[in-house]
């Protein structure tokens, strides 16, 4: 019996109610009414009824207030529907799961958060949001405070997170008007005012604010090592909402009301992006931990909308509208169904790390046999991730190559983005969809690694209803994608002011630009793919005459007796003939260690292997920065020697200083 | 009539196939100075296979069953999608170059997930090896596809075609030749061809298409097998209609149809006979210099695609 059909049956053993599972029950209430809610007002925002509320007595002197665009609205629309979708799937997972009462009573605050952001019109609310979701992140994070694992990723979300805001506040400081109000509209008056210098600063400290937020490399530590402490449902709304708002930040504030500048700004935003989406691809297809992976994957994607977004900057400093509008297209594309797919990922390993135990992939395997849906909704997620035709990335991705190849001739160091960008984007797509056959098919199929017991699973019935939904929006972005672009398009185009003229956006279900000469249709080739299949199920009965009954039998074991399941190639060694083409980037660390008999040292007893994975642009630049730091700390600490004169007589100096500065 | 295009493109493809794979082995098998079965052979033994009885691993689970009706299903689907026979197939207008080097992938990564399911050792051998492979071809690929479609203003397949049949002269040009060499790396590592990938070997250490279908038996290998062999035409067709689209016709005559099968049989025969022959003088490269060969490819993509920017056709 699979553990699908045990799960159904035992759902009428319910637990006692306890004062813990009643106030679960409120949170989970709270994070459905907050999704519900965000999913309306971001529905409603993109058909222009807009979001609108002012608290001017809530944190004085600035107050709150909110006022919502187009834009803003559809971020928000993202964001509640994965948070609706993963509401409902804790509603079961809650109780089964370690959730601590701090992050059972975060949960709903964070997505209200998430939701709020994208809404916030001035400075100070954007700022007050924006710290508080860092912190409420780094709370998720810390959900088994215990651990020293979770302690260590805390520190480093925190410190990353801090330098993020920091920079973002650099930024609003940078970019307001000091005579005029902090609202967002007056921001995007005063940015045409200003010299070229500035909004270069501004843009620098933009791109690290948000980037750091989106997880760009070099400041994506935080992503591979935040994951896998906080829980599946956390994880979800990290890796979907939390970095698409990095994105929108990128966006919002770059595109909207820097409106561009120099081409250097794009092809920084190119090349970062590009850099990351190659190397975290490849970090992610060596990772043997499915979270880990899954988080590098999340900072590979965020890579990809990273050089749409520097696309989108490029073109407009190149003057060619038609591109700037289909960037930005493949912009929100991207972000949307990143979202999507990512979220459904987060919540099937949620699953597997409550039943099994472990989210190790060398651990795993024959999943396929035990637990069909939650297989069913990773491999959906894995198909749709891997920019395969049919699959929900392909979209923005395919959007993204259609501005790309119809860019054309161009002079200085543009003329070689375009090539460039293709390659990275070819490359991260081929080693994704390595990665994700990897973790599919050493994760869930094949025999199981190691005996993970009798699996079993309670509540699983919200759990499959949540994961079922995200599901079938793979699905339907997937073969309808023309939903999802006529909507995006309406917000291109309101962010275009009507600049970007008639744009043909294919009718019904065709997708494409009959400008680029560029279409598809997923559901026309669904139909061929249909018929194919139907084709080849009757082919054997054609061609052949007809055949015994099919039988099992033994595996070949090249001689050997049996072959157990350790024998079968696990994560690592599925990655190896990768890791050693990319040995300069990936520095795989592996340690043989043998033990030999007694008698004769040439007979082996007992060997261990271990491979450690290396994130080398962490322990190049991290540890280097932190080594300077105490360094500097270091010489600071020789004039600390607790003498309380000497600390009399700096405080003097300083004095003495003051005045004959300021004199 | 384009119903009956494509009717008349996937018979070809169908019963066209086996035969170059026959004709490969015949030429390979009589420079190296032995006997050898005719032509037919590979149709033989489709049709034995087809009739025996299909034996499956106890350690395999159900996608190990499912994987070769969905990568014979999804070559088939990419064989309606390509000008093989006729400028003019049903959706033709939809049939982007991007999209449609997507259902290879497809296949493929329907295949490593099955050779990861039969729960083996050689079948998680293959699946690696194959998926670097295509990994580190996809860049080739996706570059090719850009080089080819600045003449056409276009990726999609059919007005790539149109615009050569239209503008012969811009063959003859640099960018041409370059993508042109990019392209024949990318056929040979798609079709799993020498130096590669060598489809007649059973040693562990250099199979990696062989070690993925090693628990197959019965019907399914032969689908595998079909497979392979329409995906080889396939390419081969693909390449020569785009540089040599010579014998299509943009007309709905049956006539001209024939004529069409037949043009293109010649081409595809005469590609797979000069494929056949550098075999011969060829050894399979070691599994770790493919990547040198493919990131040549890439490297030959790149230059076609600056020098059709830059470099007028020698030929207006």
């Amino acid at each position: 019996m699979s553990v699908d059909a045990i799960a159904s049956t035992e759902n009428s053993h319910r637990k006692p109610l306890t004062s813990f599972s009643i106030f679960a029950k409120i949170a989970n209430l709270l994070s459905l009414i907050f999704s519900i809610y965000g999913f309306k007002t971001g529905l409603a925002g993109i058909n222009h009824h807009f979001f609108s509320v002012s608290l001017p007595w809530l944190a004085p002197p600035f107050g709150i207030s909110f006022h919502s665009d187009q834009l803003g609205s559809f971020f928000t629309l993202i964001i509640a529907s994965i948070a609706v979708c993963v509401s409902i799937f804790n509603c079961g997972y809650i109780r089964v799961s370690s959730f601590s009462a701090i992050s059972i009573a975060t949960f709903p605050i964070f997505i209200a958060t998430l939701e709020l952001i994208p809404l916030a019109s001035t400075v100070p609310t954007f700022l007050i949001l924006w710290e508080m979701m860092s912190l409420e992140s780094i709370l998720l994070v810390l959900n088994h405070i215990e651990r020293p694992n979770a302690q260590r990723a805390a520190l480093l979300y925190a410190v990353l997170s801090q330098l993020s805001f920091f920079s973002i506040l650099a930024f609003f400081a940078v970019i307001t008007n000091p005579f005029d109000n902090a609202t967002f509209s007056a921001i995007g008056r005063h940015a045409s005012l200003l010299t070229p210098d500035t909004r270069n600063w501004a843009f620098i400290l933009a791109f690290i604010g948000f980037g750091t937020k989106a997880g760009l490399v070099p400041l994506h530590a935080w992503l591979p090592k935040a994951h896998p402490e906080a829980p599946a449902p956390a994880s979800a709304l990290m890796s979907t909402a939390m970095v698409s708002l990095g994105i929108y930040g990128l966006v919002k504030f770059v595109s909207v009301y820097l409106r561009g500048g120099p081409q250097w700004w794009g092809l920084l935003l190119v090349a970062v992006g590009a850099i990351s989406a190659v190397y975290c691809v490849m970090q992610s297809s060596s990772s043997s931990d499915l979270k880990v992976l899954l988080a590098y994957s999340t900072s590979e994607n965020m890579g990809i909308i990273a050089m749409a977004v520097g696309t989108e900057v490029l073109m407009t400093a190149l003057h060619q509208t038609y591109l700037v509008f289909a960037s930005t297209l493949a912009t929100l594309i991207l972000v949307a169904s990143h979202a999507i797919f990512k979220a459904l990922a987060f919540l099937a390993t949620g699953v597997i790390a409550h039943v099994t135990g472990t989210t190790d992939l060398d651990s795993l395997g024959g999943l396929a046999k035990k637990l069909r849906f939650s297989t069913a909704a990773f491999g959906i997620a894995a198909i749709s991730s891997s920019g395969l035709p049919f699959g929900a990335a392909f979209i923005g991705e395919w959007i993204l190559l259609q501005t790309l190849i119809h860019i054309g001739p161009t002079r200085g160091l543009a003329a070689l983005a375009a090539p460039l960008a293709i390659g990275a984007i070819a490359l991260t797509s081929g080693i994704g969809i390595m990665a994700m056959v990897k973790a599919f098919g050493i994760g869930f199929l094949g025999r199981a690694r190691s005996d993970l017991g009798e699996l079993k699973l309670e509540n699983f019935r919200a759990m499959q209803f949540g994961m079922g939904l995200l599901a079938v929006g793979n699905i339907l972005i997937g073969f309808f994608p023309s939903s999802l672009t006529s909507i995006s398009a309406n917000i291109v185009h309101g962010l275009g002011n009507g600049s970007f003229g008639p744009t043909t956006q294919g009718t019904s279900e065709t997708l494409g630009f009959d400008t680029l000469g560029g279409i598809i249709l997923p559901i026309g080739s669904a139909a061929i793919l249909i018929a194919s299949l139907l084709l080849t199920t009757i082919i054997p009965t054609i061609v052949g005459k007809s055949h015994p009954e099919s039988r099992t039998v033994e595996p070949w074991a090249c001689g050997a007796r049996e072959l157990s399941p350790a024998m079968q190639y696990n994560a690592s060694s599925f990655a190896e003939p990768l890791e050693r083409v990319f040995s300069d980037v990936l520095r795989p660390h592996r340690d043989v260690e043998t033990e030999t008999f007694e008698e004769s040292r040439l007979i082996m007893s007992r060997i261990q292997f271990r491979n450690t994975q290396q994130d080398a642009i962490e322990s190049a630049l991290y540890n280097r920065v932190i080594a300077a730091i105490s360094q500097t700390a270091q010489i600071i600490r020789l004039f600390h020697n607790g003498s309380l004169r000497r600390y009399l007589a700096f405080g003097a100096v300083g004095l003495l200083a003051m005045v004959v500065f300021l004199s | 009539m384009t119903i009956i295009s494509l009717c008349a493109q996937i018979v070809f493809i169908l019963t066209g196939s086996p035969l170059v794979v026959g004709l490969m082995s015949w030429i390979k098998n009589r420079i190296e100075g032995r006997r050898s079965a005719d032509v037919l052979q590979p149709w033989r033994e489709t049709r034995k296979l087809f009739s025996k009885q299909v034996l499956y691993p106890q350690t395999a689970g159900g996608f190990f069953r499912f994987a070769p009706l969905a990568l014979f299903a999804s070559t088939l689907s990419a064989s309606a999608m390509i000008p093989l026979v006729s400028i003019e197939l049903p959706f033709s207008s939809t049939f982007d170059l991007f999209w449609v080097v997507g259902f290879f992938l497809l296949g493929s990564v329907f295949l490593a997930l099955g050779a990861l399911d039969s729960g083996t050792v050689f079948g998680g051998m293959g699946a690696s090896r194959e998926m670097m492979i295509v990994a580190l071809l996809e860049p080739s690929i996706l570059m090719s596809v850009y080089a080819l479609s600045i003449r056409a203003h276009s990726s999609n397949i059919f007005a790539i075609v149109r615009a050569t049949i239209l503008h012969p002269g811009q063959i003859a040009s640099p960018a041409s030749a370059l993508s042109f060499a990019a392209l024949v790396i990318v056929v040979i590592a798609e079709s799993g061809r020498l130096p590669v990938d060598n489809p007649n070997t059973h040693l562990e250490l250099t199979m990696i298409h062989e070690a993925m279908t090693l628990e197959y038996s019965g019907y399914p290998l032969a689908l595998i097998k079909w497979a392979s062999a329409i995906r080889l035409v396939l390419l081969l067709g693909l390449i020569s209609n785009l540089f040599l689209p010579e014998g299509l016709f943009d007309s709905t005559n049956l006539v001209l149809l024939g004529v069409s099968v037949l043009i293109t049989g010649a081409k595809v025969t005469l590609l797979a006979s000069i494929l056949a022959l550098a075999e011969v003088h060829m050894a399979k490269l070691r599994l770790f210099r493919v990547p040198e060969l493919l990131g040549g490819s890439f490297v030959l993509g790149l230059l076609s695609v600056t020098a059709s920017l830059y470099l007028p056709p020698i030929l207006k």
